[in-house]
């Protein structure tokens, strides 16, 4: 575990050059086998020949997207799992990513909705009343909203909607033979327009993310310990739920439901730096991007020239490390 | 109250009139639904009368075939499989001493689906006509009931470090069902044609469509039998309910009852899956409805959430065929629209009074 | 217990006229082979009997009356497409799930005596039975075929979807229609000649992409190895290099360049037509990107739109639907 602070900004600079690293290899990997010469090249002299094309016009917003991405759900997942010291909390266990999904696949097949933007709106709007439920459900009664309640309300709410989306899929069996690609999260496709309309939340959402490191740590030692420290508790959870909501909302409309990135990356980044949100926050974020992107370039290369979606990809390569993690760390009961 | 001592070889306690009234109420509501569901369909059988001829003559009759080939099966499909979810749910949650616990956390579901879908991708392939598919769809039950298995059996042998955390193998089970998940999404975009991608989303939400005698009579054979394996392990639940100290304490062998009962849990679930694929949250809230009838935790509990299952999941059939003219929704969906409400419910509940279950 | 009972559905007919050797039900994994066809001694009938031969097709065996007057189809609009084809009486046929319910080329006159049976996906069977059926041609077991089966005696055709020949015939053979199914193809093969001539006219030296559009941002091309791609080589149009597959092939949007060719016949958007909007949403995915101007036939603006609910559909009217089409939309 990283310690000292000079070691732990060391490390975060390390893993920020990693994830560079991965972000350009994701423009020299693809379906379509492009020389480095001619990656290079599309971005200093375009001569608009058709692999120059691919590279500025898929590759780049398809990198764009991923970043964007990897550091919504990551960030998401991770100040949920501060926010409801669960540390089983994620933007899809607890409901929230599904809530995006349907209100994305309500838009899009009954009411006609096309433009992006629109999507993108739809996609916060079931966020938020998922979110919203799961909160309300979760902090009914004496104690407020407990992680145990939480995690209980959102697996239920989780199961409630993915029941909705069956017998949507079910009543419409036109629909599942194309739908049952918005199933998977792809960052494959996208056009540019997408990572401009989705980049100002994700950005907000982000610096407000990465800002709470202090309040979480302070809820992290209790709720009365940090009402003590003079921590407005309730103001935190309003704020940080909202920024959940945003990140996750961004990320389901980008990407589609990519489940895990929020679940496991804060898990890794802990192991690092141990129990201090103001560094397990960045390092998310930082981890998030890379694992993301990683994902995508992987899932490129191994059914060429058929890819493998990133949502199922992550999962692959997530949940056995995660499987390990929990196997090697000292459980604390929920 | 009248009261009576069951003594089996392996366990003996009171029944008081309450309990056994509450059990021969839900003994009544399962036969009316299933009832209701003989009755219900496009061949019309409007009488008791007509139901009893159509179930016992041998004639060739429309309603003959409508209610002995393709009604009954479906209806004990039902049965079979919520009384199977019931009584693992239970043993699961019992074990786990967790409420939020059900088969599927050790990957049941998702092992189940994903297998399945295999075998229909693999097995709708193009081919020349005429041309032998090299994995015959007949397969997708026993490669379910395989899958159910493999993924219980991985999920189990990584949760254990040192002894068996439930909230350890909670944790797993997550990790495995995420890579199953990921799985099934994929297996799902593979599909060539419409039949096949709607044969695949049937085998990952859970749908009794076209369940027949062939299916069904292995399924009600091994339920049989483990349910009355599961009945012999109540008095090891029992003990082991009262937490792993006092088990111990009590002279229980802790991880090996632990790991019986867990295998006869997978093991109904597992014959529910083959059955019917995933059908969702009925092991989840049976043990739940059982122990709010029930008010207690006796063994009888399991009984009950096996038979609130089966009232369950008949129910959830019914629905799910008859709801809808001309659409025949999965069964697993509408289970989990109706378990889901309920389950927010308790919640809502439990909460109110602080507890959390 | 399931064999009894299907010995016994399919009537005396099976029993009283030697089959009794065969068990007809569920068959082992490889007796998907190529239809075995024996004709049942039918010297000791009763005269108000059918006379049936043993086949055994994709799902098992079954003995199939050499006259059957009432039909009943069901897996979508593939068998029911054969069935009339070959002359079959039809009583009962499922419908697609999504409009139309019968594909626009069949004509709905021929099916004025038959009666739906309910979406092709879950074909309720209580429907089925009262219409008495003496054959029921099924062309995907969606895991009912014994209760299917036990209703009439039922032929699972071994669809390949790579050939709309061989599909055809190989149904025609285990139906014991040969004759009349080569008749059709004769018929059509003439249709095609037609067709061939004026489009060498135009098409004489030039390849012909043939591809359709998803909602994932990836194509699908009808390489030589499917029923389009048949159809088009039976037609005398060249294709691409790398259209010549056994298989449909999948690309990305990054393989776009697999597409080019000097003409393209294209589909895009959904199956279902009602979804008008959302195709036009995955049309525009791939037209308006910059890559859609690399290609020739986009720069030589040769692309021909065609018909999805058409093209994309397997049967044997099907083909004609599809001349239909090429004709009103390459030839105008």
């Amino acid at each position: 575990m990283l310690v000292r602070a000079p070691t732990r900004w060391v490390g975060l600079a390390l893993l920020s050059v990693v994830a560079a690293v991965v972000a350009i290899t994701s423009l020299a990997i693809g379906a379509l086998d492009i020389p480095v010469d001619v990656v290079l090249s599309s971005f200093l002299a375009f001569d608009g020949s058709r692999e120059e094309i691919i590279v500025q016009q898929l590759r780049v917003p398809r990198m764009l997207i991923g970043i964007a991405a990897g550091a919504a759900f990551a960030l998401a997942g991770a100040m949920m799992q501060g926010l409801t010291q669960n540390p089983l909390a994620d933007p899809g266990l607890l409901g929230i990513t599904s809530g995006a999904s349907l209100a994305v696949l309500i838009a899009l097949d009954t009411m006609g909705v096309r433009e992006f933007t629109s999507l993108l709106w739809f996609a916060m709007a079931g966020a938020a009343l998922a979110g919203t439920t799961v909160y309300v459900l979760g902090s009914a009664g004496r104690g407020g909203a407990s992680p145990m309640k939480l995690a209980i309300a959102g697996a239920a709410l989780a199961s409630l909607i993915g029941a909705l989306l069956t017998i949507l899929l079910s009543m419409q069996a036109r629909s599942l033979d194309e739908i049952r690609f918005w199933l998977v999260g792809s960052l494959a496709g996208r056009p540019i327009e997408v990572f401009w309309a989705v980049i100002p939340f994700v950005a907000v959402g982000a610096v407000v993310g990465l800002a709470f490191g202090r309040s979480l740590n302070s809820l992290s030692m209790g709720e009365e310990i940090a009402v003590s420290l003079g921590v407005r508790v309730s103001l935190v959870r309003a704020i940080a739920g909202a920024t959940v909501i945003v990140l996750a909302g961004a990320g389901v409309a980008m990407a589609g439901p990519i489940a895990f990135v929020g679940l496991a990356v804060p898990h890794i980044a802990r192991t690092l730096v141990g129990p201090d949100w103001r560094w397990i926050l960045p390092y998310t974020f930082v981890i998030g991007i890379a694992l993301l992107l990683a994902a995508d370039v992987l899932g490129r290369v191994v059914i060429r020239p058929d890819e493998l979606q990133v949502g199922v990809v992550v999962a692959l390569l997530g949940a056995p490390f995660f499987v390990l993690l929990v196997r090697r760390r000292r459980l604390v009961a929920l | 109250m009248t009261s009576l001592v069951l003594r089996l070889p392996s366990v003996s306690f009171r029944v008081d009139g309450r309990v056994l009234l509450l059990l021969g109420g839900m003994v009544v509501a399962l036969l009316a639904v299933t009832g209701a569901a003989l009755l219900i369909g496009a061949t019309s059988i409007l009488t008791p009368g007509e139901l009893v001829t159509a179930l016992f003559s041998s004639s060739d009759s429309d309603a003959g075939f409508a209610v002995r080939e393709l009604r009954l099966p479906r209806v004990l499909a039902g049965v079979i499989v919520g009384l199977s979810l019931g009584i693992s749910g239970a043993i699961f949650q019992t074990v786990a001493r967790n409420g939020l616990v059900s088969p599927d956390i050790v990957g049941v579901n998702s092992g189940a689906s994903l297998a399945a879908l295999v075998v229909i991708v693999l097995g709708t392939q193009a081919r020349g006509a005429g041309d032998a598919q090299e994995v015959p769809l007949s397969l997708i039950a026993p490669a379910a009931l395989f899958g159910a298995f493999a993924a219980a059996i991985l999920v189990y042998v990584l949760g254990y470090v040192k002894g068996l955390n439930p909230y350890r193998l909670v944790l797993v089970g997550i990790g495995v069902t995420a890579v199953l998940a990921a799985g099934i999404a994929y297996a799902l975009t593979l599909t060539r044609f419409p039949f096949a991608t709607q044969l695949a989303f049937r085998w990952t939400v859970g749908s009794m469509y076209g369940t027949d005698w062939t299916e069904v009579r292995p399924a009600l054979i091994a339920c049989a039998v483990a349910v009355l394996v599961a009945l012999a392990l109540l008095r090891p639940l029992g003990i082991l309910s009262l937490g792993d100290d006092t088990a111990a304490g009590l002279g229980s062998r802790v991880e090996r009852d632990r790991f019986r009962l867990i295998a006869i849990g997978v093991v109904l679930a597992a014959v529910a899956v083959a059955l019917a694929g995933p059908v969702g949250f009925v092991a989840f809230i049976a043990p739940h409805i059982a122990r709010g009838l029930m008010g207690g935790r006796g063994p009888l509990t399991v009984i009950a959430a096996g038979l609130a299952g089966a009232i369950l999941t008949a129910f959830a059939d019914l629905v799910a065929l008859r709801a809808v003219p001309g659409v025949d929704i999965p069964v697993g969906a509408v289970t989990a629209l109706m378990g889901a409400p309920y389950f927010l419910f308790l919640l809502h509940r439990t909460n109110r009074l602080g507890v959390t279950t | 217990m399931t064999t009894k009972r299907i010995m016994f559905k399919l009537g005396l007919a099976v029993v009283l006229f030697g089959c009794t050797g065969t068990t007809p039900t569920q068959a082992p994994a490889t007796a998907t082979a190529p239809p075995v066809v024996t004709t049942a001694p039918a010297t000791q009938l009763p005269p108000t009997e059918e006379p049936c031969r043993e086949v055994t097709h994709a799902a098992g065996d079954s003995c199939v009356p050499a006259n059957p007057q009432r039909v009943v189809t069901l897996g979508c609009q593939t068998s029911l497409e054969y069935a009339l084809a070959l002359g079959l009486p039809i009583v009962g046929h499922d419908v697609a799930p999504w409009p139309p319910e019968i594909p626009p080329y069949v004509d709905a006159s021929r099916l004025a005596g038959s009666k739906s049976v309910g979406s092709c996906f879950e074909p309720d069977l209580e429907l089925v039975k009262p219409l008495n059926p003496d054959l029921i041609i099924y062309t995907f077991d969606a895991g009912n075929y014994a209760q299917v089966s036990a209703i009439a005696p039922t032929v699972v055709l071994p669809v390949g979807y790579l050939s709309y020949r061989d599909d055809f015939l190989t149904a025609a053979e285990l139906l014991g229609r040969t004759d009349e199914a080569n008749a059709h193809l004769a018929a059509l093969d003439s249709r095609i000649a037609a067709l061939k001539a004026k489009l060498a006219l135009k098409f004489a030296g030039k390849t012909v992409a043939v591809f359709g559009t998803g909602t994932d941002g990836r194509a699908t091309i009808e390489t030589t190895g499917t029923y389009v791609g048949e159809l088009m080589t039976d037609l005398g149009l060249e294709r691409p290099a790398a259209q010549v597959a056994e298989e449909r092939l999948r690309i990305s949007l990054e393989q776009i360049g697999l597409l080019d060719a000097d003409v393209a016949f294209a589909t895009f958007g959904y199956t279902d037509p009602s979804t008008a909007e959302a195709g036009a949403e995955t049309k525009a995915q791939y037209t308006e990107n910059a890559l859609w101007q690399t290609l020739k036939f986009v720069q030589d603006n040769q692309l021909i739109e065609m018909d999805k609910s058409v093209w994309s559909l397997h049967g044997i009217f099907w083909a004609d639907g599809v001349l239909q089409d090429l004709e009103a939309k390459a030839l105008p």
